[in-house]
């Protein structure tokens, strides 16, 4: 381990670049960002940019997600040093039969997370911003929030929470709740006595699948 | 309408003519509709759903089509799906017919709603939402979630979910749930034979969720879940070797984790010979926890990457790497016999993959051992040591074993020795293992002995024993105790010191310094003060709290008000009363009330008759209860009234002191036990609601 430190820092280089987000905010990112972020790094390294006076152009990002991202790397830039390079992948694999969890969020990321909200709908557009940069640690705490968020909750609260759509009328499985429930007291209307009679001999679906 | 009627309306689903299925429709009534054809008596809804036709199902099932009715061979239209996505829609429409009942009943109300909703979309159709993420994403959110938080939910909300969840692959984690949610799992999940091919991840105890494993079984076998890859089994008990044997069937378990207390010795042997014996080819991970020896005669595992075993004989474990060719992980608590084989050479040709070796608990083999096992493993990339005797305390010897491990990236340390008079040098030791595996040393007096501790930086393990007054060789080093998560602190008589700082413990024990835990011989423990243990761990991260000593009754009170997220306490039940003054102290027992979800009464302090009531009222919102009962006829009041009045109890467990008890007969003659699992021997009950 002793080694990879002294490498890490052997390749730092102390340039910057800098990258311009979807409405025109220009952001100096350093390594710890670079490192983090895959799409820049391998953007970087296609381009091959020389002259970092130019901003790289972020079209997918608003500049307050890109700072947020910038600010994260920064505080992480050190857990690089405890990831193995990739002659090691094997130590990522060891725990890739296992389920992952969502119940270990450290404490600084539980409070950085706190900033973004459902109800502004930061909260996805930070999520969207991990996945458009690729930042692996950043976007697996924004999954693990929305996870903790819906869990122990029913569909019907989390169709309130999220605002969830229904499949539009005469498409897909699920119709929409205000046609079903005219269509239903409309039929209730028209049933003849015998009709409704037969009606209710329909088996209960509990009993379906005895 | 004629007969020839209804089998053309059965035609025209046949055929997946719409237009005439439509048509009809409009003039039949629901008995024309599930009109059963002769001779095989299948109804048109069985035929759309022969062939699949997914639009004519989900009108037939609209109107009101029956899914149950049985043709000649006792087939339901439902049996006739023949494709996931068709037994989904089955399910959808029957659920949506509840739901729809659901919403008659609520009609006012739901119409404001959306209407109020569809009023603020336009404004807000710029806010992103959670639909807005890419399927990749939500993807990516499933995978961290359990199958039944994912299915509770998300099914159901609309086909796009119901899309992605058919990608998902299922985590069923069964540990520590109420017998609701494990029925919810059983009933909604697994089930559902759409689901069962998507359960990837299955875990399974009987702890806690008493006979859990036998209720699985009854309704399952591990065959319909075809594409398991990781299963994790808890105490299974006297099952263990009747489920083993039924995984060669399954074709991708990958990794297999087996935790077993007090299993029987004589079929260790028999266990391994199944688990490590190549009869479940796929196998990649296996991790044996058992409290006894494992034995490993007669073994190969061609497969196996990545293998725990505590604990085994060297012998048979240098017998094992002979057959373990890709293994790169092993994690292994050692004990030998004198004179068998331990001839290491060739070690590494044998197993020229294995990089990472951790030795847990050294104790029972010498160090020479360890010397010759890693000096044939010049391969190493990591290398993880426990160790409790003198002869692991040779820093030459160590810095020479080490010096033929060239490749060494991580090497975790840990040493405790018992001082006797001896005058140990620590500095010694650590000196000798250079700058390149900095070490500390604490010395600790337990019970007038004298323990030295000597570990690498950070300290390597998660669990941590010491007492107050434990001296630190230096200060001023940070993060040595990140990794500490259970510590265990020994509350002595001398000065405290206390100069470490554990940041992450969420489960700490205070012990007294005997081990003794008589309360009328004991006072009050007055020294110590809230300052003392909010230096030593961040309180508001601590979960679960033992004490086995009785503190003031003060620090008691302070404890429970800084430390916000704790929810279970292990205690002496005389200790608990000395502290809330039987109980009676107004502001101790309204914290109690409101934190504590799991009670452990420690010890032999049974509940009595007497402190029932009281007791119920503190405990009122309590879902998992241990505790000691002295008399039968106290069990026979007691219990009765605990199942009744705890209404969030989920986990019950009594211990018999004094006579052992035969359950059987109140068990019959108790009908509140009959939704409720159990397990009992002749001292103990335990129940699971």
């Amino acid at each position: 381990m002793a080694t990879n430190v002294e490498e890490t820092y052997l390749y730092s280089s102390p340039t910057t670049f800098k990258v311009s987000s979807k409405d025109g905010e220009i952001f100096d990112i350093d390594d710890s960002f670079i490192n983090q972020s895959k799409t820049i790094k391998n953007m970087l390294n296609v381009l091959d940019i020389a002259d970092n006076h130019m901003p790289i152009p972020l079209q997918n990002i608003k500049g307050t997600m890109l700072n947020a991202a910038i600010v994260f790397c920064k505080y992480h830039k050190n857990d690089l040093l405890s990831i193995p390079d990739d002659e090691d992948e094997d130590d990522f694999e060891r725990d890739a039969y296992e389920p992952r969890r969502s119940d270990d969020i450290s404490e600084w990321d539980k409070e950085f997370i706190k900033q973004f909200t459902v109800e502004e709908g930061t909260l996805f557009d930070i999520i969207m911003a991990a996945n458009y940069l690729d930042i692996k640690a950043l976007l697996a705490v924004g999954c693990k929030t929305i996870a903790n968020m819906v869990r122990g909750k029913n569909s019907d609260q989390v169709r309130q929470m999220f605002n969830i759509s229904y499949d539009p009328p005469g498409e897909g499985l699920n119709t929409p709740r205000n046609s079903v429930t005219s269509k239903e007291s409309g039929d209730n209307q028209l049933l003849t006595t015998q009709e409704k009679e037969s009606r209710c001999k329909t088996p209960s679906p509990e009993l379906m699948y005895d | 309408m004629e007969e020839t009627e209804t089998e053309q309306f059965a035609q025209a689903c046949f055929d997946n003519n719409l237009y005439l299925v439509e048509l009809f429709l409009e003039q039949m009534t629901l008995e024309e509709i599930n009109y059963q054809l002769k001779p095989d008596l299948v109804t048109a809804l069985g035929c759309a759903a022969y062939l699949g036709n997914s639009e004519i199902i989900s009108i037939l099932l609209d109107h009101g089509a029956s899914p149950t009715l049985k043709t000649v061979d006792g087939q339901t239209p439902f049996d006739f799906a023949q494709t996931k996505e068709i037994q989904q829609l089955f399910d959808m429409k029957i659920d949506k017919r509840n739901f729809d009942k659901f919403i008659i009943a609520n009609k006012s109300n739901q119409n404001k709603k959306i209407n109020n909703l569809q009023q603020f979309l336009p404004q807000t159709s710029i806010i992103s939402t959670l639909e807005h993420l890419p399927d990749e994403i939500i993807l990516e959110i499933f995978k961290h979630m359990k199958a039944i938080d994912i299915i509770r939910a998300f099914f159901m909300l609309n086909s796009r979910f119901n899309r992605i969840i058919n990608d998902v692959k299922l985590n069923v984690d069964l540990e520590n749930i109420s017998k609701n949610d494990f029925d919810y799992n059983c009933e909604h999940i697994l089930c559902k034979r759409y689901f069962q091919s998507q359960v990837h991840f299955l875990k399974l105890s009987n702890i806690g969720t008493w006979r859990a494993i036998d209720t699985f079984f009854d309704k399952f076998a591990i065959e319909q879940f075809t594409n398991l890859t990781c299963l994790t089994l808890i105490d299974s008990k006297s099952l263990l070797r009747e489920i083993l044997e039924s995984l060669s069937s399954l074709r991708y378990l990958n990794t297999l984790i087996i935790q077993e207390s007090d299993y029987p010795t004589d079929n260790t042997s028999s266990i391994s010979n199944i688990v490590i014996s190549d009869k479940i080819s796929s196998l990649k991970k296996c991790v044996l926890l058992f409290d006894e020896l494992v034995r490993l005669d007669n073994v190969s595992l061609s497969h196996i990457e990545d293998l725990t075993i505590t604990y085994c004989y060297l012998h048979e474990l240098l017998i094992l790497l002979d057959n373990v060719p890709k293994l790169k992980f092993l994690t292994v608590e050692l004990a030998y016999i004198e004179d068998e084989n331990r001839d290491c050479t060739h070690l590494s040709t044998k197993v020229p993959l294995l990089t990472h070796l951790n030795l847990i608990k050294t104790g029972r083999i010498y160090f020479e051992y360890i010397e010759s096992l890693l000096e044939n493993l010049p391969q190493l990339k990591y290398l993880s040591c426990s160790a409790t005797d003198y002869d692991f305390a040779d820093g030459e010897r160590w810095e020479h074993t080490l010096s033929t491990l060239h490749s060494l990236g991580t090497f975790q340390f840990d040493l405790v020795l018992a001082v006797d008079n001896d005058v140990v040098t620590a500095t010694n030791i650590i000196s000798k293992f250079n700058q390149q595996w900095p070490m500390v040393y604490e010395h600790d007096e337990i019970n007038n002995h004298e323990f030295l501790y000597i570990h690498t930086i950070p300290y390597p393990h998660s669990t941590l024993r010491k007492s107050f007054s434990c001296f630190r060789s230096a200060n001023s080093l940070s993060n040595v105790y990140d990794k500490v998560e259970y510590l265990s602190h020994i509350v002595n008589s001398s000065q405290i010191i206390s100069p470490n700082y554990y940041p992450n413990v969420h489960s700490l024990e205070l012990e007294d310094e005997e081990g003794d835990n008589d309360i009328l011989i004991k006072n009050v423990q007055k020294s110590l003060a809230l300052d003392d243990i909010a230096k030593t761990i961040c309180l508001s991260k601590l979960k679960h709290l033992k004490i086995t000593i009785r503190l003031s009754s003060d620090l008691f009170l302070q404890l429970l008000q800084k430390a916000k997220n704790l929810n279970s306490l292990e205690i002496p039940f005389g200790i608990l009363l000395k502290m809330t003054r039987n109980l009676n102290e107004d502001t101790v027992c309204y914290y109690l009330n409101k934190m504590i979800k799991k009670l452990v009464l420690c010890n032999t302090d049974e509940l009595t008759v007497y402190k029932t009531l009281q007791f119920i009222n503190v405990f009122s919102n309590i879902v998992h209860l241990y505790l000691n009962i002295r008399t039968i006829d106290e069990f026979c009041i007691i219990t009765p009234l605990l199942l009744e009045k705890l209404v969030k109890l989920e986990d019950l467990q009594i211990q018999m002191i004094d006579s052992n008890y035969n359950f059987d007969a109140w068990l019959r003659a108790n009908t509140v036990l009959e939704n409720f699992t159990y397990q009992r021997d002749e001292y103990t009950l335990q129940i699971w609601k």
